[in-house]
């Protein structure tokens, strides 16, 4: 059986502010109690500060959580804490469950690093469905949800303690701050998807701006056909529904004929692309363009016909065309980040 | 809900085991709902006891659910979430009592069976309908077949739709005239299975014209219809048409619910079970690796699956290669330390078993998997995006003495054993039999793109009987992408034919496209179509102490050379009987050949390529190799054991004992993976020619770049092309098709082009307006079937002059256009003569009526041009014209 316990017995409990409606804008977490959970050992603390302690000896995914009871959150946008870590983690990322019965709705939020108290958030818009669930399509019921967990997912061997200031849900959505930048040298070992009969190749080499490291992708078009080569890669990172714009910093010497191609795609499928395609430049330029203005491909189909973000997208960065005379050409990023 | 609480936990605490565990039954007499003898009816009602045990109080010990003899329905596939985990101490076993053999069943029995007069049998299956029509029957443990036509053998296409070709096609009128009448409910419940190179789709049929024999399928195929990689007439079977009922071993059922069946001799309606599967899935394991919420340290033991059904989409099934889309009767996503012991799952119309994503640390072990519409297992993801979180990527995944067998006669390329992204799996001691396709694969990259589909094992497999001439481009054992710590050893694989009229290729040892780091060493390969080992392009291999024995067409095979180094292929016996000894170019440096021994056993004199063995020793790429007889024990008879004194032992081969390979254990479990019998092989006729081809292409309406339509365009991409431009054309029109050659090509006859006219009777004409740079040197040739082929018409177009029956015909202006119009008689109409006109550019025509015609020469069967200058030059054609005056 599991007991409950009290994470913060002495604290304030619900807080409302300011406009008198009836939807609270912050409540923050009266009691906690540890759930169990395979390959992860959790312990909590209420000495004179709460704390989270766990200890996780294999190198798997697991996680740790604790369950801070229930209710109606679909007015809350995110869950924040103050707290340090100490001990060994790994990698860790907090994360907050909302379950109806045996279904799980989740999100994961900022990572946890070992050192002195610092500021972390999940947000609690557009929860992700637990592959699991019986109905993947299905969206969260805050009505129904009979659990809310709050935990850390950890990889890797950690036997560490966070000890937390009382944890606030609160209806400020939790918006990065800064650009999320693609890492170049992850990029260059991206999947290149190309026609049979491009030759194509990809690195990072300091020909950037001042020497800096690029992104070069040197392309051959060896026929007066359509043709076409692009890597494609996932964007790490969390909350991708909170960023407004793609910034690419670009310069190409392409043959004659294709077009540049900088898109994003949805997991399933829909290929959002900058159309009109952006201008070849032999000089270094700065494309940003509002994703809410990259507009479906062609080639590629999307229900909705709208991109969303929020599940994860993969970026592409290549050409396609008709090369005529055929040739080769090249391309080079410098910076290719999503902007808040 | 209190009552049934209070009695479970009376259950559970009468069942405990002090020192061993809760033991739970599961017998057919008990009940889900409390009352009863303690017994669960169902796996899901111990599931959901554990489920609720564990809610109240957690694991704190093993807990074993004992299934006890008898049959179980399943009408939805039992389904474990996290919270059906177990742990590594208080592991969660499901498994059948003592000498009990529980068998779980998602069919349907039919019943009612009686013989008609006609002979056939009829029988009537309960809950067909409107919502339900099985696709799949077995009786007494074998799949029949779905009624189609034609019983053996194919149709093939006639000719492709002018749009969508991957969705639409013409057929011959009378192949398709089962078709006429149909309904067009009836007609979506027709099957069109096309058959392509390396794959196989099941389209549905939206609609057929019986006016032009058009028929559009209601989704599309992932290759085109008519036309593979520049063949024509790719084959097709109808398939669940009433009408085709006309072969023993056929059954049709209609929505009526009544069922048909024309019995094979033998088969005996007293003794007849006869089983439609409904249910799709038999296990559900439904865990989610990215939060860390795996379903885990479950066992099922010794338990029977039977019957899981698959049902073509509305929109039709295709898939691009390895069937890679078709889910498993058993579906595992973020499962962890699953075992599966003595499972059998059986008479399914998908794959087995598919480890998809987030798994890790799961075993099969002594399983049969046997008839199944697609393949055994599957191993990580296919053509999702690479993943890039090592803890979510599907690994570790052992399956071991496993019975692999009989599949891929519904999905007929799906694989025995498929790891697609996954690495550190092991394959070890299978016996994969039976397929159509390959029999075990690893990696999913074409090419050297990243790949995590690495240190795989895959050693000590029986792989054998794959192919049976459906599909082609297989291999007993085949490799795609970097794979590096990838090892394929000590397997024995036998018996491997491909189709090879669309694509080609029946290897034992199969390194496809990128293919990188991977060692094969100890394998026997025996009795393979076209190559014991073949080489598409790949880096860094290794090929080291193998038998290739006795291959059809070809013992080894290397395709394409590139910069790098290729492979290693080293202290290897081949010998063969028959076929050649190479197919490709093998005296290029990426090859290191050393201490191999080659034997024809026929007493012909071992060629490699066009030099003998002298020459190909003074080539310095095979070093201390030997032709010489490697004195095996009996090879004829299958026996490799080397006799003392092998010249191979001298050069360092290390016997190994092929007959390790397969399945281990007790007797009768080794006796049950060997004692089926397989077909002969049928070696498949060519498909039939396609028929005559007429056109007149002018170009205006083209896209530019491309080459003549319905040709065959071959370049090198050094500069030369075909493709159709915006220049003047002949007569002012305002395109027109440009060829550009230029020096060094390796063929002197590139770039060309050329179609399959097929015009075997009739007089036939073709003519073209050209115009000639500086330096053109090029022709017009008409062919006729064969190697050698007979010459026909031919027209050269040389120094500025036409030439043609070996002499100058004209003087031709350089930057004009000029048109010829050359016109012969085929077959009977064949006069021995040939007739050529020459429009010059004021319009004056020339007529050349008496041109020679070899004796040869009947029929049109390649009608090609050549550009065979080697300096940079241009010729432009417009306005091609081929017709004939029997179309």
């Amino acid at each position: 059986m599991t007991t409950r316990n009290p994470l913060l017995p002495v604290l304030a409990g619900l807080t409302v502010v300011g406009t008198g409606l009836a939807q609270p804008r912050s409540q923050t977490v009266m009691d906690a109690t540890p759930v169990k959970l395979p390959g992860v050992e959790t312990t909590l603390s209420v000495d004179a500060q709460p704390s989270l302690s766990v200890d996780k000896p294999g190198a798997e995914r697991r996680l740790a959580a604790v369950n801070i009871g229930s209710g109606d959150w679909s007015w809350a946008k995110s869950i924040r804490l103050q707290g340090s870590v100490s001990g060994t983690i790994g990698t860790a990322r907090l994360a907050v469950l909302a379950w109806s019965g045996e279904s799980c709705w989740y999100r994961l939020g900022t990572p946890l690093r070992v050192g002195p108290e610092a500021a972390y958030g999940v947000s609690l818009e557009a929860l992700k469905p637990a592959a699991f669930n019986a109905d993947p399509a299905a969206a969260v019921d805050w009505k129904k949800v009979d659990q809310i967990w709050l935990g850390v997912v950890l990889d890797g061997p950690a036997k560490a303690t966070l000890t937390v200031a009382p944890p606030e849900i609160t209806a400020e959505p939790l918006r990065p701050t800064a650009p999320l930048t693609v890492p170049l040298a992850a990029a260059a070992k991206w999947n290149m998807g190309k026609d049979p009969a491009v030759q194509h190749k990809a690195a990072v080499v300091n020909e950037g701006p001042d020497g800096a490291p690029a992104l070069r992708l040197d392309v051959t078009y060896p026929e007066a056909r359509h043709l076409y080569s692009m890597l494609s890669g996932p964007i790490e990172g969390e909350d991708l529904g909170s960023y407004r714009t793609l910034r690419i910093r670009y310069r190409a010497t392409l043959p004659k004929g294709p077009n540049l191609l900088f898109s994003l795609q949805e997991p399933g499928g829909g290929q959002y692309i900058i159309d009109p395609p952006p201008a070849q430049t032999t000089e270094w330029k700065t494309l940003d363009i509002a994703i809410a203005d990259l507009k479906l491909a062609g080639w590629t189909k999307d229900a909705d016909g709208k991109l969303s973000m929020d599940q994860g997208v993969s970026l592409q960065i290549g050409c396609h065309g008709t090369a005529n005379p055929p040739g080769a050409g090249s391309i080079w990023i410098a910076e290719v980040c999503l902007v808040p | 809900m209190r009552v049934r609480s209070c009695w479970l936990l009376v259950a559970l605490t009468s069942a405990l085991s002090a020192g061993h565990g809760l033991t739970l039954t599961v017998s057919p007499d008990g009940r889900d709902d409390g009352a009863g003898n303690g017994s669960f009816a169902s796996l899901a009602g111990a599931r959901d006891a554990i489920r609720r045990l564990k809610a109240a109080g957690g694991l704190t010990e093993p807990i074993t659910v004992r299934v006890a003899a008898g049959t179980y329905p399943l009408t939805a596939p039992l389904r474990f979430t996290p919270a059906d985990s177990g742990t590594a101490a208080c592991p969660i076993t499901y498994e059948a009592a003592p000498g009990a053999r529980p068998v779980l069943t998602g069919g349907v029995k039919a019943t009612g069976l009686t013989v008609r007069p006609d002979g056939l049998w009829q029988a009537r299956v309960p809950g067909v309908g409107a919502d339900w029509l099985p696709e799949q029957m077995y009786l007494n443990g074998r799949h029949a077949t779905r009624a189609r036509t034609p019983n053996k053998d194919y149709l093939y296409t006639q000719r492709p739709a002018e749009t969508d070709a991957n969705r639409q096609v013409y057929l011959d009128r009378k192949d398709a005239q089962p078709l006429v009448g149909l309904s067009p409910a009836e007609l979506k419940e027709v099957n069109l299975v096309a058959y392509f190179s390396w794959e196989s789709a099941r389209l549905r049929i939206a609609s057929y014209s019986p006016a032009n024999g058009l028929m559009v399928a209601t989704g599309n195929a992932a290759w085109g219809l008519n036309t593979f990689s520049g063949q024509t007439r790719q084959r097709y079977q109808l398939e669940n048409l009433r009408s085709a009922l006309d072969e023993p071993g056929e059954w049709y059922l209609g929505r009526d619910g009544v069922l048909l069946y024309q019995p094979r001799p033998g088969d005996n309606p007293a003794t007849a079970e006869i089983i439609l599967p409904k249910t799709e899935r038999f296990i559900d394991i439904a865990g989610d690796a990215r939060l860390g919420l795996s379903v885990e340290y479950l066992t099922f033991r010794n338990l029977a699956f039977r019957h899981a059904a698959w049902y073509l989409p509305a929109g039709g099934h295709s898939d691009g290669q390895a069937e890679v889309s078709v889910d498993a009767a058993v579906m595992a996503d973020g499962g962890a330390h699953l075992s599966f012991e003595g499972v059998e799952v059986t008479n399914i119309g998908r794959y087995a078993f598919w480890f998809r994503e987030g798994c890790a640390d799961n075993a099969l072990r002594g399983c049969l998997l046997y008839e199944m519409g697609a393949g055994g297992v599957k191993i990580g993801t296919g053509w999702a995006a690479d993943n890039p979180d090592e803890l979510t990527t599907t690994r570790r995944t052992v399956v071991d003495n496993c019975i692999v067998q009989h599949g891929g006669w519904l999905h007929h390329g799906a694989h025995g054993i498929w790891i697609g992204h996954s690495p550190d799996n092991q394959i070890t001691h299978n016996d994969v039999g039976d397929f159509n396709y390959t029999g075990i694969s690893a990696g999913w990259r074409w090419g050297y793109g990243p790949s995590v589909a690495k240190r795989n094992k895959i050693e000590f497999n029986r792989i054998h009987h794959l192919g049976y001439c459906v599909l082609s481009d297989m291999g007993g054992v085949y490799t795609l992408g970097p794979s590096e710590g990838t090892t394929v050893s000590n397997n024995w694989i036998h018996d491997v034919n491909d189709y090879g009229y669309m694509g080609r290729g029946g290897w034992g040892l199969y390194n496809d496209e990128g293919s990188t780091g991977i060692v094969m060493e100890n394998n026997l390969v025996e009795r393979t179509k076209t190559g014991g080992y073949h080489l598409h392009y790949g880096k860094d291999l290794t090929v080291r102490n193998n038998i290739f024995s006795d291959a059809r067409e070809n013992q080894l095979q290397h395709s394409r050379n590139e910069e790098h180094h290729q492979y290693n292929f080293e202290n290897n016996i081949v010998w063969y009987r028959r076929g050649d000894l190479f197919h490709g170019t093998w005296t290029v440096p990426q090859i290191d050949l050393a201490r191999n021994v080659y034997w024809d056993a026929s007493g012909r004199p071992v060629m490699f390529g066009n030099l003998d063995f002298a020459k190909w020793m003074t080539t310095g790429r095979d070093k201390d190799s030997v032709v010489a007889d490697p004195q095996f024990v009996n090879a004829e008879a299958g026996d490799y054991t080397l006799r003392p004194g092998s010249p191979a032992l001298k050069l360092g081969f290390k016997p190994f004992d092929w007959k390790q390979a397969g399945v281990y254990g007790d007797a009768a479990w080794v006796k049950r993976a060997v004692t089926d019998s397989y077909p002969d092989v049928v070696y498949p006729s060519p498909p039939p020619p396609p028929p005559p081809l007429v056109f007149d292409q002018n170009y205006e309406d083209a896209a530019l770049g491309i080459g003549p339509a319905r040709a065959q365009v071959m370049t090198e991409n050094k500069g030369d092309s075909v493709g159709v431009v915006v220049e003047p054309g002949a007569g002012g029109s305002a395109k027109c098709l440009k060829v550009v050659d230029v020096p060094g090509l390796r063929a002197s006859y590139d770039p060309h082009f050329f179609w399959d006219p097929n015009h075997t009777a009739g007089n036939t004409s073709f003519s073209f307006d050209i115009k000639l740079s500086e330096g053109s040197l090029c022709y017009w040739e008409w062919r006729g079937p064969g190697n050698p082929y007979p010459t026909g018409p031919s027209v050269w177009f040389r120094g500025g002059k036409l030439q043609a029956g070996g002499r100058d015909l004209a003087d031709i202006p350089l930057g004009q256009w000029v048109r010829v119009k050359m016109t012969c008689g085929l077959g009977a109409q064949k006069t021995g003569t040939w007739r050529l006109v020459l429009v010059l550019p004021d319009g004056q025509a020339k007529v050349f009526g008496d041109l020679p015609l070899g004796p040869d020469f009947r029929e049109l069967r390649w009608l090609g041009f050549s550009s065979s200058a080697d300096a940079n030059t241009i010729t432009w054609l417009d306005n091609l014209k081929l017709e004939s005056d029997q179309l």
